[in-house]
Order: C-alpha cells, then sequence, then structure tokens
C-alpha cells in the first residue's frame, strides 16, 4: 500500500488500487443492495422454480451467473457501438446466444439435471436480472467494473437460491445435495417440496432478510 | 444515416452470433459420440452385461445389428430376436426416457431400463428404482400394458404409490412407442 | 375434442402457469391493485401468448425440425414474442388509446414475461399438437389472468389486516401466492387423465 512519490509508476498503481476499491464496492453493493432476489426482486420465476434440490439451485445460479457475466463484459465492451435504438434487441440477440450456448453445454456435461432444469435454463433469457444489469450498469461502465457487478449480482443471486433451496430440501426431502440427512424415520414435510412450498419459502426468506435489514438500519442510529 | 448504421450494427451483431451458435453446435455434435456410447451401455446392461465405456462399441456391436424404421432406431439382437429401442415422452415435470425391449413375438416385453427422468424424488422419481424397472420383464403388451394399483392379469404392472401421474405418463409412452414397433414389423395388424 | 378441453382446464386450474410453473411472476408484485388493470393486463398476455405459441409452433415443426436447426428455437420464439408485443403496441395506440397510456411500461414489459417464451418451450417439450397448443396456450393465458386478479384482490383486502410489517409487500404476496397454489391443488382429482 505504500505510495511512490515522484515515480512515474504513480498513476497506474494508484488508477489500480482506485479500480479494487470502487470494484469491490460495485461487487458487495451487487450482493447485498442490489441481490435480485430481495433487493430488486428480479428473477423469482426461476427462484421458485429451481429451489427444491439444491443440486438443481446451484447448476441454475451458476448458470445465471455466467451469463449475466458474459453479456454485462460484452455489452460494455460494444457500448460505444450499440445505436441507442436498437439496445434492446442486441441485449436480446446477446442474451439468447449465450443461453442457447449455456444450455447445450449444459445438455451435454450434466444431461440430468439439464432434465431437471427444463425450459427454466432457456428461460434465461427473460430473466430480468441479465439485461437489467446490462441497462443500468453495464451499457455505461467499463468492462472491468461491469465485471465486478455481474459477479457481485450473480453471487447474491446464488447466495439466495442456496439458502432457500438447503431450507426446501432438508424440510421438503430430508436430504441435502440428494443425500439424506434427516433419518427416514421422520417423514419430511412435503408441503416445501411443491410448488406452494416455494411461495412460502421464499416468503419466509423475504421475512427474515428484512429483518436483518432492518436490524442493522436502526443499530445504525437512530431512526429510518 | 442513422438507420444504416442500425441495420449494419445488427447484421454483424447477428452474424457473430450465428458464429458463435454455429460453434456450439459443432461442440454439441462431437459430444453427442458419447450419448451414443452411454446408450449403448445402457442396452447392454438391460441384457446383464456390464460393459465398461472404452469396450462398448465392439461388445455391442458384436451382438445387435441395427435397423431404422420411421425416424427411429431398432437394435435387433443377433442370438434371441429381442428388439430394442429407446422412447421418450413428456413426464409430469420433465421428460422421460427409457429403453424398450420387446420379445420377438412383439406381445410381451423382455425388459424397461429408465434412461432419464427429473420427476419428484422419492414419488416419481422411483421409477428409476431396479425393483420398478424388473417387474416390467415379461409382461405383456397387448392390447396394451397397464400400471395400475393392484397388479393382477399377465399386462399388468404395479404403479409407485404416490406417483400415478408418473405412472400414467410411463404407460402411455410405452404404449404409444410398442405400437409404432408393432406397425414398424407390421406384427398383429 | 374432451381432450383439448380437459388441457384447457387443466392449464387454467392444475397446470396453472403462474402458480404451479412460478411463470409471470414479475407483474404479481409489480401491478396495480386496479382489478380493471390486472384484467387488461392478463388479457393482452392472454393474446400475445395464444398468437406467438401459434406461430413459434407453425415456425418450429415447418422450419426448424425439417431443417434440423432447433437450436435456433430459443431465439427465433423470442424475437416472435417481441414483434408480437411490438404489433399489440401499434394496435391499442391507435384503437385504445386510454387502455395503451394506462398500460404504460408494462405494455413493452411484457416481451421478458417469462410465461409467454414459457408457453412456447412447454409447447415444444410437450411435442403438443397444433391444436393443443392452441388450447394450452389460451388456457394458459386463461390461467395466469385468474392468478393475478386473484393475487391483486386479495392484496386489496390486506387493508383490513395487519401482517407483520417485515415481510413487506413481496414477501406477503409470496405467501399469498402459495396458499393460492395450495388451493388450486384441491383441483388435482377432478382432472382424470
Amino acid at each position: 500500500m505504500a505510495e511512490q512519490p515522484g515515480s512515474g509508476l504513480k498513476t497506474p498503481q494508484k488508477g489500480y488500487r482506485l479500480f479494487q476499491k470502487k470494484g469491490i464496492k460495485v461487487f458487495i453493493e451487487g450482493v447485498w443492495h442490489n441481490n435480485p432476489i430481495f433487493g430488486m426482486m428480479l428473477g423469482l420465476c426461476s427462484t421458485l422454480a429451481v429451489t427444491n434440490l439444491m443440486a438443481n439451485a446451484l447448476v441454475m445460479s451458476l448458470s445465471v451467473t455466467i451469463v449475466v457475466i458474459l453479456n454485462s463484459v460484452i455489452t460494455s465492451l460494444i457500448r460505444g457501438f450499440i445505436p441507442d435504438r436498437v439496445r434492446m434487441v442486441a441485449y436480446m440477440i446477446i442474451i439468447s446466444t449465450l443461453v442457447i450456448a449455456v444450455d447445450r453445454f449444459l445438455k451435454v456435461l450434466l444431461p440430468d439435471i439439464s432434465n431437471a432444469l427444463g425450459p427454466y435454463v432457456a428461460l434465461i433469457i427473460t430473466n430480468c436480472i441479465v439485461m437489467g444489469r446490462a441497462e443500468a450498469f453495464a451499457i455505461n461502465n467499463s468492462p472491468g467494473l461491469s465485471f465486478m457487478d455481474a459477479l457481485g449480482v450473480g453471487s447474491g443471486y446464488t447466495l439466495s437460491l442456496m439458502v432457500i433451496a438447503f431450507f426446501r430440501e432438508l424440510i421438503g426431502f430430508g436430504s441435502l445435495f440428494g443425500v439424506r440427512v434427516i433419518p427416514a424415520s421422520i417423514t419430511p414435510l412435503g408441503l416445501f417440496a411443491i410448488p406452494p412450498g416455494a411461495f412460502f419459502a421464499l416468503g419466509t426468506y423475504i421475512f427474515f432478510i428484512n429483518l436483518l435489514r432492518n436490524r442493522s438500519k436502526k443499530e445504525k442510529g437512530g431512526s429510518k | 444515416m442513422k438507420d444504416l448504421k442500425m441495420v449494419l450494427f445488427l447484421l454483424i451483431l447477428s452474424s457473430l452470433c450465428a458464429l458463435v451458435l454455429g460453434g456450439t453446435e459443432v461442440f454439441y455434435e462431437k459430444a453427442s459420440v458419447i450419448f451414443n456410447q452411454r446408450l449403448y451401455q445402457s442396452v447392454l446392461e438391460l441384457f446383464n452385461q456390464e460393459t465398461p465405456i472404452e469396450e462398448v462399441d465392439a461388445a455391442f456391436s458384436g451382438k445387435f445389428s441395427f435397423d431404422t424404421h420411421g425416424g427411429r432406431d431398432y437394435f435387433l439382437e443377433k442370438e434371441t430376436g429381442v428388439v430394442v429401442f429407446k422412447a421418450d415422452g413428456p413426464g409430469l415435470w420433465s421428460r422421460i426416457e427409457i429403453l424398450l425391449a420387446l420379445n420377438p413375438d412383439f406381445e410381451s416385453l423382455y425388459g424397461l431400463k429408465v434412461l432419464s427422468q427429473a420427476e419428484t424424488p422419492g414419488l416419481g422419481g422411483r421409477i428409476a428404482e431396479p425393483e420398478f424397472q424388473d417387474s416390467f420383464r415379461g409382461i405383456e403388451v397387448v392390447p396394451s400394458l397397464r400400471i395400475v394399483k393392484f397388479a393382477a392379469a399377465a399386462n399388468e404392472v404395479d404403479a409407485v404409490t404416490g406417483a400415478s401421474k408418473t405412472c400414467e405418463a410411463l404407460e402411455k409412452i410405452i404404449n404409444k412407442a410398442v405400437a409404432e414397433a408393432r406397425q414398424a414389423y407390421k406384427k398383429g395388424l | 375434442m374432451k381432450e383439448l378441453f380437459l388441457l384447457l382446464f387443466a392449464s387454467i386450474v392444475t397446470s396453472n402457469i403462474a402458480l404451479t410453473y412460478f411463470l409471470g411472476m414479475c407483474p404479481f408484485l409489480a401491478i396495480s391493485k386496479e382489478i380493471k388493470v390486472a384484467i387488461g393486463m392478463g388479457a393482452a398476455v392472454t393474446v400475445v401468448m395464444t398468437f406467438t405459441s401459434l406461430a413459434n409452433w407453425l415456425i418450429n415443426n415447418l422450419i426448424l425440425l425439417p431443417a434440423k436447426l432447433e437450436f435456433l428455437q430459443f431465439l427465433i420464439f423470442i424475437i416472435t414474442i417481441a414483434a408480437m408485443v411490438q404489433v399489440l403496441e401499434m394496435f391499442l395506440d391507435r384503437y385504445s388509446p386510454a387502455l395503451y397510456s394506462a398500460f404504460g411500461i408494462f405494455l413493452p414489459l411484457i416481451t421478458v414475461n417469462c410465461a409467454i417464451l414459457g408457453v412456447s418451450l412447454f409447447m415444444v417439450l410437450r411435442s403438443y399438437s397444433l391444436m393443443e397448443t392452441i388450447f394450452y396456450s389460451f388456457g394458459s393465458g386463461l390461467g395466469w389472468t385468474v392468478a393475478i386478479v386473484a393475487i391483486g384482490g386479495l392484496r386489496k383486502g390486506l387493508i383490513f389486516s395487519d401482517p407483520p410489517k417485515n415481510f413487506g409487500a413481496a414477501g406477503i404476496t409470496a405467501i399469498l401466492a402459495g396458499l393460492m397454489a395450495l388451493a388450486f391443488i384441491g383441483f388435482t382429482g377432478v382432472v382424470r387423465g
């Protein structure tokens, strides 16, 4: 962290440290403040569908993270060339291509999980998170920062999904990642394995997150 | 001028994406070779021959001859004349893919193997269990195969408890594929 | 024929695209509590859903499959949807400016409504025929409308109760949707395949 006064190396070094700080700030914002699930309420469709099992949630959230990172970086790289009026169309073309590629890869590498996820991988195309980050951030920022933003949002998404899936699989099936952890004598609460359970799990998750946020707000001193 | 720039941009972007997609497809085709190997391995397993993936191609072509009807591949076991083929269809939550083996009389099953499914774990997912699949051996398919609560007749199989929708879907897939096979080999029509 | 109507019934009730397959959720939370707007939105979605599914079926079965171009499905589908929404926008702007302004931003957002793309994807996954596609997509549109109108009505009724604040609008809507989904499951036995 030592400065090098008067040295020609000062500017790029300082610039790099500035980038690091700003990058990390952007990342953390993506995970917490801009969290797709409880911060922005985006990408809920897939959340509800794939959180029944942790394996599904993991593959889905990693797929989304990869797509949003690639899309944000690509958008940022060509942001000087995109004519303003066809922004949305451009996003759609890029995102569709990325999703098709990811879907094909999954079919080959993880065929059973790909079958389990069904159409939900393809539905990443309509997942507001991906387009949202491109429009809100990548189109106006450098590729480096766009990467950090996308990484943050993707990580936040992954975190939320894994937490919800953890509870849904544990309570609904008595297992974690397919490994039975609750003794067979205790019947799992099947409610959480079926669609209504997804809604309840999501609602409860939002409840606890808001509880955390409001408590930390109070501790930060006084009202609001 | 602005319009021209828009069109040009979209054309270039689309072309680049088409290239990427083309590349992905090439990769997919190459990787699909392993799909066939896995399929052959499953067929051999149905005949109680556990074969490591490297030896699958040789073992398979030694034991089976190929045939095609109506877009579907049929594998004919050389010694016994058992006809093996793939079938798939919609389940409750996923696509169910199975391997069906018909006895040479086309009136009963030699066996059945579930290749791929993503039904509810612990319920519909239990169709992947060996005991369930074994219960299909020797079951008659005329007039049609039925998966019911308490199997009694020669063409009936016990369903999985709590998985009625999945079993219904499976029944449909089996009967449709068997009908197509019988049609292809003109048996009993 | 009976099969088709069963499919229609099932797609509204037991396989509701919103409550069973979780598609088209974003407007759930964002749509105003005005029932009229919800119905209008549902109608727009149903129209787009039915016509795009039809168009996509035709393109898929007449062009993509024979030419072995299945991998372009997603891309083509989303383009059809975007085009159809554009047409709808122009139509509304011309013939019903009141509805057009009531929708506001939500009209172009229909394009990214997962339910519409989802219906086309399920149509492919389940290998539906042309007739099945029409009944299924129309039914799904109706089902989605039912779900969103019901949720809107329920949220309106919330002013008489006092849920814990930490749920927020989103949390309590999720719980409401869950209860509704649970209720709809009760219909499962009615549709005996």
